[in-house]
């Protein structure tokens, strides 16, 4: 079996005005992996390309191992599936959206949607337009969790959440998580989500991944160095990820925080960075200067 | 398939239910408001034809409007699916729509209220033909563009009349539209004669089943052609 619950080579899309240009990419089986990046970068044409929302130019994307064209049916029937602005019908009932869709998956449990429902305090009776962002965000995630889905796909599901429900949420996924053979692919905007659950990190930008890494890896490699501009420009430019300029000096992105220390010695110093840093150096470029 | 069907009658059952008893007053009222004149039975269910084969380009127009097609695509289904249920759950409620409007018509009938002007053998013929033109047509307009192909297909056929009456004045050879609809009378009356009332009506059905099978297919090649 492999150990890659999404495994892409070479996937393109074109739109006009911005392409996602050749993707290579596996996503690790039984981990939470966070898609970041800044509006536009291709997060939600990557997650529609996973289900076939949108048909792609060249390339391949495999899930489970199968085809997720030649296999659709039963790629999807594994898939819990969460859309940003989930495509419910308006003038329907919770109780008849869900009534609707369960006999799709063989694994649905009604107890469990019920269960999740009474949880999450969702109102069966009422119609989907009458719900506010939250309650249509819990509903789709109480649809998503209750066919046994061996992968979570969610473009992101946090946003417009109130703080108590998004900690909710990530609880309900990490408990998922218990069974090793589940795995989640969550986009957001949110760092301090993929703070809380993400084991990988996956960095998009203008159509490109930029970088998939562990977390840990990125937490504790990865650094912030703040000294003058030369020193900074001592640095290998293999590790400097970002640059900008500030008051005092430069604040530089390193990928290794380790070797940035050797390199400059004692009089810069080096702090961890943490995920907004990391963002905020990244969507800007390796090649950016910041103005003070 | 039947997942989809059975989908589809539970988010749009109530809404189309609604719309079809309004329509309902309409057809059968007014019959019965010109009560002493006598009704074409073939060309009354032409028409109420016409209108029941909007019912399941509705569903697909409210699945539009709510942006949910994007829903029955993230199920596990494929496209053709979706394709062909669309088309056998169009063809079921419009059918069924016309059965029973046809039913109501002849026990009014029946029961004296409206007068029919002829025999009501044609009936079922004239309502599947012209259901099935309508249905070949739009489904395809529907599942590309929605409401606004549906729409376009009905202003695009205005302006083609509008197009053809003015051509007609302007250019003479008399009206472009009865002469088209006499020779369409008259490849109907030929068929007639040289196969039969049955096998007329034979020959219709299939035509208009081959017609539905090349629009299924198109819509399919569409549908699977579109990004949500």
């Amino acid at each position: 079996m492999t150990d890659h619950v999404i495994q892409i080579r070479g996937l393109r899309k074109a739109y006009r005005g911005f392409t996602l240009k050749d993707i290579d990419l596996d996503i690790p089986r039984g981990y939470v992996t966070g898609l970041i990046g800044p509006n536009g970068a291709g997060k939600t044409t990557l997650i529609k390309l996973i289900m076939n929302l949108v048909r792609r130019d060249a390339g391949q994307i495999k899930v489970f191992g199968l085809d997720n064209l030649a296999d659709e049916t039963t790629v999807k029937s594994r898939i819990g599936f969460i859309y940003d602005e989930p495509p419910f019908y308006l003038d329907a009932t919770l109780r008849n959206s869900a009534r609707a869709i369960a006999p799709f998956y063989s694994r649905w449990s009604d107890e469990r949607f019920r269960e999740l429902a009474g949880r999450f305090g969702l109102p069966l009776g009422k119609k989907f337009k009458a719900l506010s962002h939250g309650m249509k965000m819990k509903f789709a995630l109480a649809v998503a969790l209750s066919h046994d889905a061996d992968l979570l796909l969610m473009d992101e599901p946090t946003a417009g959440l109130d703080l108590a429900f998004r900690r909710e949420l990530l609880d309900e996924l990490t408990g998922m998580l218990q069974d090793e053979q589940k795995s989640v692919l969550f986009s957001t905007h949110i760092t301090s989500d993929l703070e809380r659950i993400a084991d990988h990190v996956m960095y998009i930008r203008d159509g490109a991944i930029v970088f998939t890494l562990p977390k840990e890896e990125l937490r504790e490699r990865w650094g912030v160095v703040r000294a003058d501009g030369l020193s900074v420009a001592r640095l290998p430019a293999a590790i400097v990820k970002g640059r900008r300029q500030k008051p005092y000096g430069v604040e530089a992105l390193v990928s290794d925080a380790a070797a940035a220390r050797e390199v400059l010695g004692e009089g810069a110093v080096v702090d961890r960075a943490t995920f907004d840093e990391v963002i905020v150096f990244m969507s800007r470029g390796s090649d950016h200067v910041e103005a003070a | 398939m039947l997942k989809l069907l059975r989908k589809d009658l539970i988010l749009n059952g109530k809404v189309i239910g609604a719309t079809y008893l309004f329509w309902s007053v309409l057809w059968l009222g007014f019959p019965i408001r010109d009560y002493g004149e006598k009704l074409s039975p073939a060309m009354w269910a032409g028409m109420v034809s016409v209108a029941c084969a909007f019912l399941p380009v509705m569903m697909i127009g409210r699945e539009d409007k709510f942006k949910a097609a994007a829903l029955a695509c993230s199920l596990p289904v494929t496209r053709k699916d979706i394709v062909l249920s669309r088309y056998a759950g169009g063809w079921l409620v419009a059918l069924v729509a016309a059965a029973v409007a046809v039913a109501a018509m002849l026990l009014l009938s029946s029961w004296g209220v409206v007068m029919l002007a002829g025999p009501v053998t044609m009936v079922p013929v004239v309502a599947t033909v012209v259901m099935g033109i309508v249905l070949a047509l739009m489904m395809p307009l529907a599942l590309r563009f929605g409401i606004a192909g549906v729409i376009g297909i009905l202003v695009a056929l205005q302006l083609l009349g509008v197009v053809t009456l003015l051509a007609g004045a302007m250019f003479g050879g008399g009206d472009f539209i009865r002469v088209a609809l006499r020779g369409i009378a008259s490849v109907v009356t030929r068929t007639h004669e040289a196969l039969g009332p049955t096998g007329l009506a034979a020959a219709s059905v299939a035509a208009v089943l081959a017609l539905n099978i090349a629009s299924c297919r198109l819509s399919i090649l569409v549908y699977r052609r579109q990004d949500f």
